[in-house]
């Protein structure tokens, strides 16, 4: 690996791990760390509707409707306010390549989504093994569809967080940022998730995993390209 | 270049910058030699600001050249590790500590963990913010958050540094001292290209001057070239009981261009000498007439006009004719 290369692999994966130390001690991030599993563990417990319906099956529904939402929101806004203060001049002024930026906050949010989709998952698993209402051969098919359907919203974030990104970079106002990704953000999610349960012959999770993939690559290319044309 | 000559640290070569229909720079050209420090001054709007950004390679789709160096950044983009910015309206991501904001632009700049543990308490020691190392940019007041954009530029010991508006938001004590730190850091050889429109400013530290209007470079020189075209020569200003009676015999002296007297103070006259004179002969014949007259001097000022008034006549009045 040449020398220039090396330092630019540096520049990438420290601007990574700050990013991601950035997410990690927002008050936003946080919540989501510690508040989603415990509102999943809290609906569930209050509503005694849901009788013996597993809590890992509950969780799995709750990250698939609102983590998409919460990618495009804190995302946009994020960016658009970094944007509006002039932040990344500081970085651009030393040899760090642009799309060095936007990658490493598109990574580490996903790695922030990631481990709070992860930690109420994994909550939803421990109290339902503790309570043992789900016999253990259902039990394990429950596992595997929600697990399943981890990946599939997890996919659909992803596309929901490179759009967050783009659609911050092109508003100049935080609120507006916010209202667009709540509209767009989510929408462009959703091509990741719906098909897959309509189409016939097409299995759920590749379509999405493949969907997820190819659009989030396409968004963030894009977003690159216009964060290459911005002026700071 | 003749064999042996030194190449300027900044070439700035005709240099235009449009955004949209409004032209920011046009043909902008000055050049900067090793330790000097460049004193940028102009309105708001003049282009002071984009041509810093052009220098840094924050803005890079303009025409023209700039060269660091002699080197081009665009071919050359190590070339931007030699200067140190700072930016006029910058933010911080708030949620860093001064030392980890430090320790991040440090690494990126291409310096190691080792380097920075002794390099950054030096650097906060010299912008005055020792005791705010751990707390958190959010709380910082707006002056502690220009020292720290001053620490940043600093970080890495750059050869250049590049300051836009440096002194604004700054307490007097704290001005005094970074005018002080300009200074020493000029005495070690660092380049330093400031821009202001405090121009009292500008007339304590810059050995250089390029006054800019309209996007287009006005005028660039020493101070004190600046100020004696402005006057046509050099001048003295005498205060004597008795010198309204002695003006003609002044004027007919060979080295005296012109004697005034002072509108509202009849023993104050202000005299000028040819423009290509060396001062110190129209002096020597000055003093000569003084003794062998006896003429009392109560006061002797050698003339300068501010800067203020140089600034004035290029900016307001369009310059000398």
């Amino acid at each position: 690996m040449s020398g220039n290369m090396k330092n630019s692999m540096k520049s990438l994966l420290l601007l990574l791990w700050d990013e991601f130390k950035g997410f990690a001690k927002s008050k936003t991030i946080i919540a989501l760390w510690v508040g989603m599993p415990l509102i999943i563990i809290i609906m569930h417990i209050s509503d005694p509707s849901q009788g013996d319906f597993p809590i890992t099956l509950f969780s799995g529904i709750v990250i698939a409707s609102i983590g998409g939402l919460l990618a495009a929101v804190i995302l946009s806004s994020t960016m658009t306010n970094e944007i509006t203060k002039n932040v990344y001049a500081l970085f651009l002024i030393r040899p760090v390549k642009r799309w060095h930026i936007v990658i490493s906050k598109y990574i580490a949010f996903m790695f922030s989504l990631t481990i709070a989709s992860l930690l109420s998952f994994t909550a939803g698993i421990i109290v339902d093994l503790i309570q043992s209402t789900v016999p253990s051969e259902f039990f394990k098919y429950i596992l595997k569809f929600s697990f399943e359907n981890l990946l599939i919203s997890l996919s659909a974030m992803s596309i929901a967080c490179a759009s967050g990104l783009v659609i911050g970079m092109l508003v100049k106002s935080v609120a507006m940022s916010v209202i667009l990704s709540i509209y767009l953000g989510q929408q462009m999610s959703v091509i990741a998730i719906m098909p897959g349960y309509f189409l016939e012959n097409i299995d759920p999770l590749y379509f999405s995993l493949g969907v997820g993939f190819a659009a989030t690559v396409v968004i963030l290319a894009l977003g690159i390209f216009i964060f290459k044309k911005k002026q700071f | 270049m003749s064999k042996g000559a030194t190449i300027p640290v900044i070439e700035f070569c005709n240099v235009s910058k449009n955004y949209g229909a409004i032209e920011a720079l046009k043909n902008a050209s000055f050049e900067i030699d090793k330790g000097e420090i460049f004193g940028y001054i102009g309105p708001n709007g003049a282009g002071k600001t984009t041509s810093l950004k052009i220098l840094v390679g924050l803005i890079q789709n303009h025409t023209g050249e700039v060269k660091i160096n002699g080197q081009l950044p665009s071919e050359n983009p190590n070339v931007n590790r030699l200067i140190g910015y700072l930016p006029q309206d910058v933010g911080f991501q708030e949620w860093r500590t001064v030392d980890h904001a430090l320790n991040t632009f440090g690494r990126l700049s291409g310096m190691t963990k080792t380097d920075l543990i002794e390099r950054i308490p030096e650097v906060l020691g010299v912008v005055d913010l020792q005791d705010a190392r751990k707390r958190k940019i959010k709380h910082l007041s707006g002056g502690m958050k220009q020292k720290l954009k001053l620490a940043q530029a600093l970080l890495h010991n750059p050869p250049i540094l590049i300051l836009d508006e440096p002194l604004s938001g700054l307490d007097p004590t704290s001005r005094w001292q970074l005018k002080n730190t300009i200074k020493k850091l000029s005495d070690t050889n660092v380049t330093i290209l400031f821009s202001s429109h405090i121009l009292d400013d500008v007339e304590d530290i810059a050995t250089t001057i390029g006054i800019i209007h309209q996007g287009k470079l006005a005028k660039v020189g020493k101070p004190l070239e600046l100020q004696k075209e402005l006057m046509g020569g050099d001048g003295v200003e005498v205060t004597s009981p008795n010198i309204s009676k002695k003006i003609k015999q002044i004027k007919s002296l060979s080295l005296v261009e012109n004697v005034d007297l002072n509108e509202d103070d009849s023993t104050q006259v202000t005299i000028m000498f040819i423009s290509d004179v060396n001062l110190e002969k129209g002096l020597n014949q000055l003093m000569d007439f003084f003794v062998n007259e006896q003429i009392v001097v109560y006061n002797f000022n050698y003339l300068k006009p501010s800067l203020e008034k140089v600034y004035l006549k290029y900016v307001v009045e369009g310059g000398l004719e």
